[in-house]
C-alpha cells in the first residue's frame, strides 16, 4: 500500500490526518498539495494508494480510528477496499465509484454510486 | 512549527503489534487474482527471462519472486557461467544488477564483453558499442571486500524500487554472511532473500560454493546436498543449479591437444537439481570457448557475437 509507511510513522509519532484518501485506481489522478509527507508538517490528509496490490488482502491496519475515503472507478475493487477498512476498525468509511468521461487533455469524473458507513453521503438511496 | 495534525487518540503501536498474525490469514478467496493468472493465457510477448545461448533454453526460467542458487566447486567457472546468463537477460531487456564484491567491475565488465564480441580481445569500438548496449539493461555493484547482510537486502530494494530492477545477481553468498560455516546467518539471509524477492518481484541468483570431496579430487559432480554451509540455501531457493568444470579433460588435452576421446567429453556440466515451479530438472552438456569464455552447446557450434545494436534484438 503505496503511502502506508508515512501514515504509519505520523501515528507512531502520535499524530493522525483529518481524512485518509485511499485511491483504488492502478493509475490514480494528482489531487495537488496538502498530503502528509516527512517534510509538510502543516498537511492534514494522508493519501494512499492501492498500486498493483490485490485489494481483497490489503493490509490496512493504519485506517484504524480513522475517516477514509475511498476513490475509484472500479466498483469491485472499491468496495473490496471499503470492506478491508471497516475491517481495520476505521471510524467512518465512504467509498465513491467515479466513472471517467471527457478526454484524455480535460478528463471529467462523475459519481456513480456512493456509501458511506456513517450513511450521510449514501447515493443513491436505496 | 504549529502542527496541524490531531492527536491520535489510539495506542496505535499496540494495534500494529495486536493484529499482526491476523492480516496474514486470509479466505482462499482471496487469492482468486492470483489463481485466475495461474491459469491464464500466457501471451507470445510475455517476459520469459532464461538463458538462451545454451541448452538451458526452454529448461529453466528465471521467473519474477524467485531466488535461484548457482553452485560449484571453487574455480569451476561459476561466475564466468553466471556472466553469460546475466549477458542472455540483459538481451532479453530485463534490468539486471551485478553484485560482485569478489572481482572489480572492469574484470566482470571484460569477460561479460568478450562473450558478448565472441573473442579474447573485443576493440575499442567493440567495448564502446558494448557499454552503451548496457545502458537501461546492466548495472554494477560498485564496491570489493565483504559487505553486511542487511547492505545487500538495501541495495536490492533500491534496484527494484528506484531503478525498476527485474534480476540480481549476488556472486557470491561467501562475501556476505561472516562465514559459510555460520549457519544461523545463512539460513537468516536466505529466509531474507526470498521474502525480498516476493515483495520487490525480482529475480535472485545466488552464487554459492560447493564443499571439495574428501578425497580432494573434484572429478565427482556436486549435487544440491553439497552445497557449503547451512542447508537453507538449498531448501529455501526455489531452484539449484550446480556447474562442474570437467577439470579431468583439461588434463588429458594439457598432456595430448589431439586426444579425441577426451575431446569429444563435455567441458562443463549445469545440473538443474530442483525447480520448484518448472518440469524440467536433470544434466546438460556443455563446452567452453576458451578465447571469448562462451558456454556453447557442443563441440561444432561456432561462437558468434552477440547483436549489440542499440534497441535489439
Amino acid at each position: 500500500m503505496i503511502g502506508a509507511d508515512i501514515l504509519i510513522d505520523r501515528r507512531n509519532r502520535g499524530s493522525v490526518p483529518d481524512v485518509v484518501w485511499l485511491d483504488a485506481d492502478a493509475a490514480p489522478v494528482p489531487f495537488g498539495d496538502g498530503w502528509i509527507s516527512d517534510d509538510d508538517p502543516l498537511a492534514k490528509h494522508a493519501h494512499l494508494w492501492l498500486g498493483g496490490e490485490n485489494p481483497a488482502r490489503a493490509d490496512l491496519r493504519c485506517v484504524v480510528g480513522l475517516t477514509v475515503h475511498v476513490t475509484g472507478q472500479d466498483r469491485q475493487t472499491v468496495f473490496a477496499l471499503r470492506d478491508r477498512c471497516i475491517k481495520s476498525k476505521a471510524k467512518r468509511v465512504i467509498a465513491s465509484v467515479m466513472t471517467q468521461g471527457g478526454n484524455e487533455e480535460f478528463p471529467t469524473f462523475t459519481l456513480a454510486e456512493c456509501t458511506d458507513t456513517a450513511r450521510h453521503l449514501t447515493w443513491p438511496n436505496s | 512549527m504549529a502542527q496541524l495534525l490531531s492527536p491520535d487518540a489510539i495506542d496505535f503501536g499496540a494495534w500494529m503489534r495486536s493484529t499482526e498474525v491476523e492480516v496474514r490469514v486470509h479466505k482462499a478467496s482471496a487469492f482468486l487474482v492470483e489463481l485466475e493468472a495461474e491459469f491464464a493465457e500466457r501471451s507470445p510477448t510475455a517476459r520469459r527471462p532464461e538463458m538462451f545461448s545454451t541448452k538451458l533454453r526452454g529448461a529453466i526460467e528465471f521467473r519474477p519472486a524467485e531466488v535461484t542458487a548457482w553452485a560449484g566447486y571453487s574455480g569451476h567457472r561459476k561466475s564466468t557461467f553466471t556472466g553469460q546468463v546475466a549477458l542472455d537477460l540483459c538481451v532479453q531487456r530485463e534490468k539486471l544488477l551485478l553484485m560482485s564484491p569478489e572481482m572489480r567491475p572492469q574484470t566482470t565488465l571484460g569477460r561479460m564483453a568478450r562473450q558478448a564480441a565472441g573473442v579474447a580481445r573485443p576493440s575499442t569500438t567493440l567495448l564502446r558499442h558494448f557499454a552503451a548496449w548496457t545502458d537501461g539493461r546492466l548495472w554494477m555493484f560498485d564496491h570489493m571486500g565483504r559487505i553486511a547482510p542487511e547492505q545487500c537486502l538495501a541495495v536490492c530494494r533500491y534496484f527494484a524500487a528506484e531503478l525498476g530492477g527485474t534480476q540480481v545477481v549476488i556472486d557470491s553468498m561467501m562475501m556476505i554472511c561472516r562465514s559459510e560455516e555460520v549457519l544461523d546467518e545463512q539460513k537468516q539471509f536466505m529466509t531474507d532473500l526470498v521474502r525480498l524477492a516476493q515483495e520487490t518481484g525480482l529475480h535472485v541468483h545466488m552464487v554459492a560454493h560447493c564443499r571439495k570431496p574428501a578425497s580432494g579430487a573434484d572429478d565427482r559432480r556436486p549435487t544440491k546436498y553439497d552445497l557449503r554451509g547451512s542447508a537453507a540455501i538449498t531448501d529455501q531457493a526455489h531452484n539449484v543449479c550446480v556447474i562442474w568444470a570437467n577439470k579431468a579433460k583439461a588434463a588429458k588435452l594439457a598432456a595430448n591437444p589431439h586426444d579425441e576421446e577426451a575431446l569429444a567429453l563435455p567441458d562443463a556440466v549445469v545440473c538443474v537439481e530442483k525447480q520448484r515451479n518448472g518440469a524440467f530438472e536433470g544434466p546438460l552438456k556443455l563446452w567452453f570457448d576458451d578465447a571469448s569464455l562462451r558456454f556453447v552447446d557442443d563441440r561444432i557450434t561456432s561462437v558468434q557475437p552477440y547483436s549489440l545494436i542499440q534497441g535489439g534484438p
